[in-house]
């Protein structure tokens, strides 16, 4: 059956869109991750405009993290001073972001920026995880890994003597807002461009930068996604009009279902196994994005915008 | 004076019918079954079927299907700059229909001389010529036309927005009559759009007829579209509203423990 997408202005049988909802969700379940850094390329694919889908992304991201922070709130995991900076940042981020995003589309190029973009972070972050788990893979044979928390390391310690310090009581820090500010502007902004929540960015800043408790970092951080993401959809629904509402209610609906499959599976799968995995699948997303920015397009003409705004 | 007055309003009056082309011939087709296209929730294109009768056998028959909206719209030329692909000049297109589709029962070629090419304006050479084409951003270069065109074709024709479909109208040689199926694809937008038919024989139109189609969202879709065009703040906020109170109850549903 068919649904018709109003503010993308195209239709798709919706299996197909129920089902790429369906295998983030599983893939979110299964890895623990957000899954938004998978979603808007699998778009995009389809033939989403890729306004529209880094958009459609964020609002539903926003309903995805939406339980996960109640939760944590309920429980006391989340430091809502740090998530009050990181989320004024985010904002920040967000609405320049939008901006961004507005001007590229103006100009023709957000489509080049949005698949560069895709292509440093995933890059970037599959391989930092690729190697990582390899490693972990490798020790695992010879010896037990230790766990627990992260303690104070030199990183965090040099961000804690920068100016404008502030007292974080749930995480039992005293830092400098200034880091929490930007790493939460360079979420809001990615969230922006490439309709992604940013947990894998912020979540090892909070541990391992910022210092923070990993239940505390992992609260926080879906805290402020609910809010960093709920104002990316707003003002790009002000700005850009590329929320498509219909998408997101499909997109939802699948990933919800198939989240609860995804954290079946991952009990049959160890932590390293499951990182190394999930590392080949954001490189093998990330080859395919380089493969269109270098291979000769069917047609060397576009439009400059497609879909959404006036 | 006042008889003066009706014998010259009269005369007048004959005058013009004679010198006004009148609509030609017989009637060439008719619309089946409504001249509205809707575009809800379910939409994914939709197929009108349409039947006509020709005026004399040995007749050829010609259908265009054009936009009556056409706004201007920003295109990009793409280029490789050091590896990659990326915009690199930009054009504003005019005066070129948003849909465009022609289905005849012959060759087109076979059908149309010259002078009837020019007289019916129809096909792609003669889009070509009207087209306007304004140089946004980049640097001018000589096949920016052509290279514009054919791409904008290329991109049309991929969506079932424009085609040329020569040969599609099969007749009924028994009772001259025809009949085809006109698809608006999904990509289709709201609007007007007039279907012209000419039946053509020996380089002579012996009928002509015109009607017109509306295609409008309606229901959700419309809803949607009005709310996020007009009303972009609200719309923002119930997008907002409606997240996280499915993910709220969600989170109930399945009683999720964390995780996004």
């Amino acid at each position: 059956m068919d649904i018709f997408l109003p503010i993308a202005g195209m239709s798709f049988n919706f299996l197909v869109i129920v089902g790429i909802g369906g295998l983030v969700g599983f893939l979110s379940g299964l890895f623990g991750v957000g899954g938004g850094f998978l979603l808007t390329p699998l778009l995009m694919m389809i033939g989403v405009p890729p306004s529209v889908a880094a958009a459609s992304d964020s609002n539903q991201i926003c309903a995805a993290a939406t339980s996960g922070a109640f939760s944590h709130w309920k429980l006391g995991n989340v430091d809502l001073k740090m998530g009050l900076v990181i989320l004024i940042g985010g904002i920040v981020g967000g609405t320049v972001g939008v901006q961004v995003v507005k001007y590229l589309r103006e100009m023709g190029n957000f489509d080049f920026v949005i698949r560069a973009v895709y292509v440093l972070i995933l890059g970037g972050v599959g391989s930092a995880m690729f190697v990582e788990s390899l490693n972990t893979l490798r020790k695992s044979k010879t010896a037990s890994v230790q766990g627990g928390e992260i303690g104070p390391n030199k990183l965090s310690l040099f961000f804690a003597r920068l100016p404008f310090k502030m007292h974080f009581k749930r995480s039992g820090l005293e830092t400098s807002a200034i880091f929490p500010f930007s790493a939460g502007f360079l979420v809001g902004f990615l969230a922006a461009l490439m309709g992604v929540g940013g947990g894998f960015i912020m979540v090892p800043t909070m541990i391992y930068i910022i210092g923070m408790p990993t239940i505390v970092a992992v609260g926080t951080d879906l805290f402020q996604i609910v809010l960093t993401t709920a104002n990316v959809t707003l003002q790009q629904a002000i700005t850009n009009h590329t929320v498509d509402l219909v998408l997101v209610v499909l997109l939802f609906t699948g990933s919800v279902i198939g989240a609860q499959f995804g954290v079946r599976a991952s009990r049959f799968l160890r932590g390293e196994q499951i990182r190394i995995l999930l590392s080949i699948i954001v490189l093998l997303v990330m080859v395919k994005m380089l493969f269109d920015l270098l291979v000769t397009p069917d047609n060397v003409i576009g439009l400059a915008k497609a879909a959404g705004g006036h | 004076m006042k008889g003066t007055f009706i014998k010259t309003l009269v005369l007048v009056v004959v005058s013009l019918a004679f010198f006004v082309s009148p609509v030609k011939g017989e009637t060439c087709f008719t619309l089946l079954p409504e001249k509205k296209v809707t575009m809800g929730i379910g939409f994914g294109g939709e197929t009108v079927s349409f039947k006509g009768t020709l005026p004399q056998p040995g007749t050829t028959v010609i259908v265009q299907v054009k936009s009556e909206n056409n706004p201007s719209l920003k295109v990009v030329r793409k280029g490789r700059v050091v590896f990659f692909w990326m915009s690199v000049k930009q054009f504003e297109v005019s005066y070129v229909p948003f849909l465009y589709k022609i289905f005849s029962s012959g060759n087109l070629t076979d059908v149309l001389n010259e002078n009837l090419k020019k007289e019916l304006n129809i096909g792609y050479d003669a889009l070509k010529q009207n087209l306007r084409l304004k140089l946004l951003t980049g640097k001018p270069s000589d096949d920016d036309l052509n290279v514009v065109f054919d791409g904008f074709l290329k991109m049309k024709e991929k969506t079932g927005l424009y085609g040329v479909r020569e040969n599609a109208i099969e007749i009924n040689k028994e009772n001259n009559s025809f009949m085809f199926d006109l698809h608006f694809s999904d990509r289709a937008v709201e609007g007007n759009y007039t279907i012209t038919c000419w039946a053509i024989k020996d380089g002579v139109i012996l009928g002509e007829t015109q009607e017109t189609i509306a295609i409008e969202k309606v229901g959700l879709s419309h809803w949607f579209t009005y709310m996020a065009q007009h009303h972009s703040a609200i719309y923002g906020i119930i997008a907002v509203v409606i997240a996280i109170v499915v993910g709220l109850l969600a989170g109930f549903i399945f009683k999720e423990k964390g995780g996004h």
